[in-house]
């Protein structure tokens, strides 16, 4: 038998396949990295043919690349090394909803879209929803540190894990944060000694496959009002963002984001063809409001006039002719696919500080500069801290592939010398990880301590 | 490279635009209504390349020259309800299940199919429609409809009504009759529009088939169509003077002009349940004028929004009754499952009424073409 038949050959229930017409669809993401070749996949629909599966895979040292909705864009489901894409998409069930403790536990492969659908009977919701929502998985958003609705409340998705069910690389099974003690349930995240479960979030499953996740329960906001403010400079609209964090104004913003000027004019131009370009502003803040009216209303007239302090003003067009339509229409879900509207797009997501904004906005007229063979974009998402800002650049991938992969490669450099950290790290940002060499010795050893054979997603987080 | 797969150049476009980001392999999203995609992959196999993505990725692989398992790759875009859902949730407009065909194409003239496809395209070759009947008895159901009335319009029941369900046609007649219409068919001369043979992917014989029946029925004042596979073969055809009318928009419009009445014939069901086609997401929107129509008739409907923008298949289409019968029936069964074991389940399309009532085998909701409904639970007298 090859060493792959010994991994995948009788998992019972699981759904497996060797056919390269099937594999075709396993070898990359959304990202602009090069797809892999994987010979299995596996399906599993119970935790036990994870187990299973990894004691096979660790014993015949065969590489495992764990995926869920795909949707990541940094390359974290390719499988480079070859072997076994495990897929957890089969695992969908919501295991509790428990209103008393407001904790939902759901397995890996509940997209987002289903589980806000279960959640909406009970007048319930969960703290963090990417733009990927209908189709993204709560285990890859994980895994991966997802962002997006909720983030100007509860800054990232790892922020409202309770805790996780873990199967390490050779098939044992921890569970982290409260339900460690036996029969205890999640309930509480920081106990028992140090945080275990921030060690497999944005861990790009490099150190243990997830198969459960707990997450912190939030009611459905009663209130939602969207309204856009333009500033006359990415300074003016930093110093905005950064007075509204410091003084926790964002805690009735359900979605906040930022939008460079070529974003804007572009937006206002297509519906407004006759709009003077020169009185567009040179950014806007949009804020999605959500909580009860009362305390909506009064956190907005103070950010109004928060607004004005900085030479803002409020942008009813780009509220109109996109913010509000995001909202109303698209709930930003199609934000994501819909940068792909124009192009397939390379697309590196950073971190930084609310007043490294138009340092991050810098790095981008940098690359239209200096890289004038692709179309770039980019925004920020607005978090309860700092920013997380995403680049893109558009590329026709019959014709320009590599040199996307190589551009984007260029301004991630460009990214970290402007005092920016990769974000959603996955393989895009692998050679600048590795560059942190303290952080990465860490990162090396506790690899090597959960997964010592190093079968697991290998190449992520340069791993 | 490109010459080797003709009808896939085409798509070359898409094929390099596609980012893969999966909404055509599976969402959920209560607020558009989206709950699930690919019918295919919800009830036969999860394998994404027996969905939308998938059949980009082949066709991608394909296009670039590399050599494929073709036979596992007729199995898998063979099994395809061809319904658009996947083309429906793309967020830029990419055409996955139009590549499908496409690739279905390329396998029809490699002659490489899955049998159960070459049977129905035998079918199609000897007897002319989809469902097997003999081409003599497809207008078997047809009485002859004689009076005074003024004006004619020509009937186009479709294979579904017309082999599969001739009550369906034969109720759509009389009720067209009451309306005061003078309604002709084209007998013996009445034929396939192409509509199955375009989702199996040999279009050039479809276009040929529809080009045939549009120059019989030219001369018609008023063409009526049952089935809405066959709508959507006239649309495609984008003749400008042929532009039928789909019979629950007649009988909607008789209603409201006091052309016809109906009378219930005693106690109304107290719920219908309204099958939405995902052959009618386009400009046809019947499921609305459906429900207007029954709402009018004093009957409370569910759902009570029109859902076929992303409806899940029935597994009707695409040749899938035939490929993969009991998926098909799964298919089938999940949207039963969403009507309820009460309900009177009312379609404006015949073939999904056909297939739907094929898969139920006497269990589960009644299951009724428009026609049928209104013929058994209301008379119906003319306003002349």
């Amino acid at each position: 038998m090859t060493k792959i038949a010994d991994v995948v050959t009788g998992l019972a229930k699981a759904l497996v396949t060797e056919a390269p017409i099937d594999l075709l669809t396993y070898q990359r993401d959304c990202s602009v990295i090069r797809p892999g070749h994987a010979q299995a996949m596996v399906r599993p629909t119970r935790r036990d043919e994870v187990v299973t599966l990894m004691q096979r895979a660790e014993a015949a040292r065969v590489p495992v690349y764990v995926r869920g909705g795909g949707t990541m864009y940094a390359g974290g489901v390719n499988p480079q090394a070859g072997g076994v894409v495990l897929d957890l998409s089969g695992l969908d069930r919501i295991l509790e909803i428990d209103l008393a403790r407001g904790v939902v536990v759901v397995e890996p492969g509940v997209r987002f879209g289903a589980l806000t659908k279960a959640l909406r009977p009970h007048g319930m919701t969960i703290g963090i929803i990417p733009v990927t929502g209908p189709t993204a998985t709560i285990g890859g958003a994980a895994s991966a540190h997802a962002l997006g609705t909720g983030s100007a409340r509860h800054q990232s998705f790892a922020d409202e894990v309770v805790g996780l069910e873990v199967v390490l690389a050779g098939g044992r099974v921890i569970r982290t944060g409260s339900a460690a003690a036996p029969d205890a349930g999640f309930f509480q995240r920081y106990c028992i000694g140090p945080d275990l479960t921030g060690l497999f979030l944005g861990g790009d499953a490099t150190f243990g496959v997830i198969t459960a996740v707990a997450l912190w329960l939030h009611p459905v906001p009663a209130f939602r009002e969207t309204v856009c403010y333009g500033f006359p400079s990415p300074v003016a609209a930093s110093a905005f963002i950064t007075d509204l964090q410091t003084r926790e104004l964002t805690r009735n913003i359900w979605y906040g984001s930022g939008y460079e000027a070529p974003s804007i004019k572009a937006r206002v131009l297509a519906a407004y063809p006759a709009t003077d370009p020169a009185s567009l502003p040179r950014f806007c803040v949009g804020l999605d409001y959500g909580g009860d009216e009362h305390s909506v209303r009064h956190d907005q007239e103070t950010i109004d006039s928060l607004c004005r302090e900085h030479a803002g003003t409020l942008a009813p067009v780009f509220n109109e002719v996109y913010f509000r339509r995001l909202r109303n229409e698209d709930l930003y879900w199609y934000g994501f696919a819909g940068y792909f509207a124009r192009s397939r797009c390379a697309i590196l997501m950073t971190s930084l500080p609310t007043t490294r904004l138009s340092a991050f906005l810098g790095v981008i007229d940098q690359q239209r500069q200096a890289q004038a063979a692709f179309t770039w974009g980019g925004a920020v998402v607005i978090c309860k801290r700092g920013l997380h800002g995403g680049i893109m650049a558009f590329y026709d991938e019959a014709t320009q592939w590599a040199a996307a992969a190589s551009a984007a490669d260029t301004a991630a450099d460009a990214l970290i010398a402007a005092g920016c950290v990769p974000y959603k790290s996955g393989k895009i940002w692998a050679r600048q990880v590795q560059s942190f060499s303290a952080y990465h010795e860490i990162l090396n050893q506790l690899k090597t301590c959960l997964d010592p054979q190093g079968i697991l997603s290998s190449g992520n987080l340069g791993l | 490279m490109t010459s080797k797969v003709p009808l896939l150049a085409a798509f070359a476009k898409d094929l390099y635009h596609c980012s893969d980001c999966n909404y055509c392999v599976d969402a959920v999203w209560a607020e558009r209504g989206i709950d699930h995609v690919c019918p295919t992959l919800q009830h036969h196999s999860p394998l994404m390349s027996f969905s939308g993505r998938g059949y980009l990725a082949a066709a991608r692989a394909w296009f670039e020259g590399q050599e494929l398992d073709l036979d596992a790759l007729s199995e898998r875009v063979f099994t395809c309800t061809t319904c658009g859902n996947c083309e429906q949730i793309c967020p830029i407009g990419l055409r996955p299940a139009a590549v499908g065909r496409a690739l279905r194409g390329e396998l029809l003239q490699r002659n490489v199919m899955p049998q159960p496809v070459r049977d129905l395209l035998r079918a199609m070759r000897e007897d002319g429609n989809p469902n097997g009947g003999a081409r003599s008895d497809r207008m078997a159901w047809q009485q002859a409809r004689t009076g005074a009335a003024a004006e004619h319009v020509l009937y186009l029941p479709g294979c579904a009504a017309a082999t599969a369900i001739p009550a369906e046609a034969q109720a759509a007649v009389e009720l067209m009759a009451a309306a005061g219409y003078a309604v002709q068919t084209l007998g013996n001369d009445d034929t396939c529009c192409g509509a199955p043979l375009f989702e199996l992917g040999d279009e050039t014989t479809a276009s040929s088939l529809i080009d045939a029946l549009a120059e019989k029925v030219r001369a018609a004042s008023t063409v009526v169509i049952s089935g809405l596979e066959c709508a959507r073969s006239w649309q495609r055809l984008n003749d400008a003077n042929l532009q039928p009318v789909t019979f629950n928009e007649l009988i909607m419009t008789a209603l409201s002009t006091q052309r016809l009445h109906l009378n219930p014939r005693a106690t109304l069901p107290p719920r219908v349940f309204v099958l939405d086609s995902c052959q009618s997401r386009t400009a046809l929107a019947p499921g609305r004028a459906l429900r207007q129509l029954l709402t009018a008739l004093g009957i409370a409907t569910t759902p009570s929004v029109d859902t076929a923008r992303f409806i899940v298949c029935c597994g009707a289409a695409g040749g899938m009754p035939q490929v993969e019968p009991a998926a098909a029936d799964r298919m089938a069964d999940a949207r039963l499952l969403d009507a309820g074991a009460d309900a009177v389940v009312v379609g404006a399309d015949p073939r999904c009424v056909a297939h739907l009532r094929r898969a139920r085998r006497d269990a589960g909701p009644r299951v009724l073409g428009l026609a049928e409904f209104l013929n058994t639970h209301f008379t119906h007298d003319q306003n002349r």
